[in-house]
């Protein structure tokens, strides 16, 4: 009787404590209800590496303004509201001649932009591809010491260890003083470049370099392509510079991308050798598009060559000739299969295997192929794979295109933006 | 109450830096988060805690520089104020802020003069006019609730050893005569005394905030600050 009294009660509160614990797992296990549109919409986050003045907040801007609206491309961006105001802010204030430049980023005023690139199906509804992160922040802290009681430094290193893609952005500016023989102007860019090489040189992700103001270099060459194959050999001069991309470059592609935020006729440099905006000065931006357009393109050619040639080809060989499961299912399993496959640089978009299958199937060519033939080959692979994809990976798979095709229209125009070690 | 000048600004060659802070912070090498909680724009007073912990409030403005520009010919901004130690300001008087304006303008002229051979400069404390907001408890949080599973086997749990034990205590034994021993009631035996009415402080009109000024909690902070409890609770509803 004692131990009915004991042990009945204690028996009920174990399967109580049982069923409790049981349940609130569940509750934990359950994963959060997500948009169909939101689901498997992965985010690339990149650091621009640039010292103070460099231009980062302005290709930011910039480059904002000019994707927020298709013009052209099967994509456009867009940005949480608070966002949007700052960014609309600081184009204003570039764009309208009678007021200065925009005052310097700083420590306090650290803050992640996110970009979604958003892109509208044959039924005309919005579809979320993809998003892109993009850190603002005070150039400063690349260059000075960190101030005592302050993690800002150490954050950012953080971040630029952790990026999916990292721009280098060489100043215009500087590199117009360099080439008038102005020393501050030459110790300044070296002092960036510096900089640049200590934190890229054990990057594992992409790297691009970006050169700012561009505008401000126009009179070294009427030609395009000439302007930069003169700027490319100056930077490849400095034996560090030529260093970090020759050990990037056996592995991943190296772009040195021209872009002037404001476009040829808005500004120039004064008596004083300072920046200046004209007070009829056209605003037309060029290149800004370009760094951001080239991340996912360029991160998936790394992992490209990083694979094994012949095990990637039988990947991409099955998902073409559509499992029994499906085109949709085959693409998702290629994903699956990258994820794992090529390491660190995928595998924190594992959760996004259907957007890495379609990547990879818009992205990765055959071994010397060119950006023609591979456009045909796929588009020989669609013909019969797209009856069966639904509207939303068509729509994807067409951004994924438009972003490479990006990228292959100004290779075709700048040939020398692209860096090898040879030069 | 006292406060403690503070400048953080850039230079034309140096990006924002901090050349003026309160003199324990410079001792302690813990003012790192003078450039970190500020920013240029509005008037404002944040909260926030330093590197090594020490609560502290900052109140203050932005003004630009004039006739200095940057290298790359871009106008400088200067975001200069005071810090408090012991509470924030209900109301900063503006000759607070012209008191701390008046205290860093010589250091910015010598950051100015000599960028790279500038080092921090430690600021003395100055009482001010501002009133102190009077500080308030925070609200009680409630308790986060248990899950009627775990209250419910918790209960059935101490029924059991509050029987095993009865049991135990209640076994007749051969040095006992008499019967059985009352069971003890779980029922208390004081009925409660009547809890004594909260004396519900209510905001009184100096603590009404200066118009254009914000109280912003900084991000870094973890949850309620802990201010000393006055003998008060707030006012309900």
């Amino acid at each position: 009787m004692t131990a009915v009294v004991i042990l009945l009660p204690l028996g009920v509160a174990v399967l109580l404590v049982v069923v409790g614990a049981v349940r609130a797992w569940r509750r934990r296990a359950a994963p959060p209800t997500k948009s169909l549109d939101e689901a498997g919409v992965p985010t690339f986050n990149v650091v621009a590496l640039g010292p103070r003045g460099a231009g980062k907040t302005l290709l930011l801007a910039s480059m904002y303004h000019q994707m927020q609206t298709a013009s052209g491309r099967s994509y456009f961006v867009t940005a949480p509201f608070e966002q949007v105001l700052l960014l609309n802010q600081w184009f204003t204030e570039v764009a309208d001649t009678s007021r200065d430049w925009p005052s310097g980023t700083t420590v306090g005023e650290t803050r992640d932009f996110t970009f979604t690139l958003r892109t509208r199906g044959s039924s005309g509804a919005l579809h979320t591809v993809m998003r892109l992160g993009y850190l603002e922040y005070a150039g400063g802290l690349l260059t000075d010491a960190q101030t005592p009681g302050s993690t800002a430094q150490a954050d950012l290193v953080t971040r630029i260890e952790s990026a999916h893609a990292l721009l280098g952005l060489i100043d215009g500016f500087r590199i117009r003083q360099a080439l008038d023989g102005h020393a501050e102007g030459l110790m300044r860019l070296q002092q960036s470049l510096t900089t640049m090489i200590s934190l890229m040189m054990l990057a594992s992700c992409p790297v691009s370099f970006v050169i700012t103001k561009w505008d401000l270099l126009r009179d070294l060459d009427v030609e395009d392509d000439a302007r930069l194959k003169r700027v490319r050999k100056f930077l490849m001069s400095n034996q560090g510079f030529r260093d970090l991309v020759e050990a990037h470059g056996s592995h991943r592609v190296v772009r040195l991308i021209p872009v002037s935020a404001v476009g040829p006729d808005f500004a120039e440099l004064d008596e004083q050798g300072l920046v200046a905006k004209l007070p009829d000065g056209q605003l037309r931006p060029s290149n800004v598009d370009v760094p951001l357009a080239a991340v996912v393109p360029d991160v998936f050619e790394q992992v490209e060559r990083s694979m094994d040639r012949a095990k990637l080809r039988a990947a991409l060989d099955q998902a073409s000739r559509q499992s029994r499961r499906g085109p949709a299912a085959a693409l998702t399993e290629l994903g699956g299969y990258l994820a794992t496959a090529a390491g660190k640089l995928l595998a924190p978009l594992g959760p996004h295997a259907s957007f890495l299958g379609d990547a990879a199937a818009e992205l990765f060519g055959a071994p010397g192929e060119a950006a023609e033939e591979r456009r045909q080959r796929i588009e020989r692979q669609l013909s019969d794979a797209e009856r069966e994809l639904d509207e939303f990976q068509l729509a994807r798979r067409k951004v994924l295109r438009d972003l490479q095709s990006r990228v292959d229209v100004l290779e075709g125009r700048l040939p020398s933006s692209r860096l090898t070690g040879e030069d | 109450m006292l406060g403690w000048p503070f400048l953080v600004a850039p230079g034309r060659r140096r990006d924002h830096t901090t050349i003026m802070a309160p003199g324990v912070l410079v001792e302690q090498l813990d003012y790192g988060v003078l450039e970190e909680q500020t920013s240029p724009g509005p008037p404002r007073t944040v909260e926030a805690r330093s590197a090594r912990g020490r609560r502290l409030f900052i109140a203050y403005w932005t003004e630009p520089v004039d006739d200095v520009r940057d290298e790359h010919g871009r106008p400088l901004r200067m975001i200069y104020g005071f810090v408090c130690f012991d509470g924030t300001p209900a109301a900063v008087d503006n000759t607070d802020r012209q008191a701390a304006l008046d205290a860093v303008r010589s250091a910015y002229r010598a950051f100015l003069a000599d960028e790279d051979g500038h080092a921090v400069e430690p600021s003395a404390p100055f009482t001010l006019h501002s009133p102190a907001l009077t500080m308030t408890a925070a609200p009680d949080r409630s308790p986060p609730s248990l899950p009627a599973w775990l209250i419910g086997a918790s209960a059935l749990v101490i029924l059991a050893v509050v029987a095993g034990v009865a049991l135990l205590i209640g076994r007749p034994t051969s040095a006992v005569d008499g019967g059985p021993p009352p069971v003890p009631s779980l029922a208390p035996s004081v009925a409660p005394s009547a809890a004594p009415s909260p004396v519900c402080a209510a905001p009184s009109p100096s603590d009404s905030r200066s118009p254009g000024f914000r109280f912003r909690r900084s991000p870094g902070s973890s949850g309620s600050p802990a201010l000393p409890a006055p003998n008060r609770s707030p006012c309900p509803g």
